[in-house]
């Protein structure tokens, strides 16, 4: 009898653990860039250049990849919801590094800084982006 | 496909002069939301990075979207977006090219809220259809303009399967709106 009991509370806790931690893998936000450390260290303008160059290839090597970026700071704007955007140079006119950082997040870059900036990469669309951006050290 | 969009996307930008009078305006932070929600669960997903180029003189409109640029509350519903549904690996893109026509046969280069129809091709998971839908363009007197328009897409039709186990948790057609906010280029 004593057994049986023990084998039930056995399989209660674990039950019990298993649907908290699927509870916390359903609700987990998508991490942000300033808890992890970077898979890749790049510079802005090779990043730009390789996507500009072989986009297919590119897309392949650093989507979804959390980049450390190294870059000279064309500027900053006020992105949608709270969110700003750092521009960093590329070269060309057309298209710039854009690093997101999320709403809330404070910002402090002055134009033509060099700036080191994690991110996750999403692709090429005229600029290449980072999203969920941090400063790195 | 990917190398003949941006020749495309890199002329509208780059049309020269001699097009005189064709005003350009552009977008690199259109926004784009979408509801694919049902009483069971709350889906939805923003991208504020759409890019877009208007030539209000033609009408001609095209912009392009990252699917991994979608972001979701949750980093579970991004994961199976982008690589069970849309497959962004495969498929980064979601590309409208088209035009803009005014429903009551305006001059969308004047100033004033414009009925219009969006006419044009819808690429989305590797899958080109034509779409035709009504939206509202305002364009002001500083040469600034706004597109909006809201529409449903069913994800069938772009060749997104949606398994059986989870088809009641997932809307049948997804609710889109597009909201673009154009400068002059």
């Amino acid at each position: 009898m004593m057994k049986t009991k023990t084998v039930l509370l056995i399989l209660f806790v674990a039950v019990v653990i298993a649907a908290v931690y699927g509870y916390c893998l359903y609700t987990a936000k998508p991490p942000a860039a300033s808890t992890l450390s970077a898979d890749l260290t790049i510079d802005a303008t090779v990043l730009y250049d390789e996507f500009k160059t072989n986009e297919v290839l590119s897309d392949k090597r650093y989507n979804d990849k959390l980049l450390k970026v190294n870059g000279q700071v064309r500027d900053v704007v006020d992105g949608a919801g709270g969110t700003t955007d750092v521009l960093l140079e590329t070269g060309d006119p057309l298209g710039a590094v854009v690093c997101e950082f999320s709403a809330g997040q404070k910002v402090e870059f002055e134009k033509n800084a060099v700036v080191s900036i994690k991110g996750f990469c999403a692709g090429l669309n005229l600029d290449v982006l980072l999203q969920r951006c941090s400063t790195a050290e | 496909m990917k190398l003949s969009h941006h020749i495309i996307f890199a002329s509208l930008l780059l049309l020269p002069a001699c097009l005189h009078a064709q005003q350009r305006l552009a977008s690199r932070n259109g926004e784009i939301s979408l509801f694919a929600g049902t009483s069971l669960e709350d889906i939805s997903a923003v991208n504020n990075k759409v890019t877009s180029v208007f030539l209000p003189s033609t009408g001609e409109i095209e912009f392009a979207a990252l699917i991994k640029a979608f972001e979701f509350k949750r980093s579970l519903m991004q994961e199976h977006f982008n690589e069970d549904y849309l497959e962004s690996n495969s498929f980064p893109k979601a590309i409208f090219k088209g035009k803009l026509v005014a429903a009551t046969g305006d001059d969308l280069t004047r100033p004033g809220i414009h009925q219009v129809i969006a006419k044009g091709d819808l690429t989305l998971h590797g899958v080109t259809r034509q779409i035709e839908q009504k939206a509202q363009l305002t364009t002001s007197a500083d040469g600034t303009a706004e597109a909006r328009c809201d529409f449903e897409v069913k994800p069938e039709d772009y060749g997104v399967a949606i398994p059986s186990l989870v088809r009641d948790k997932i809307a049948e057609r997804v609710q889109i709106k597009v909201r673009i906010h154009y400068t002059k280029f």
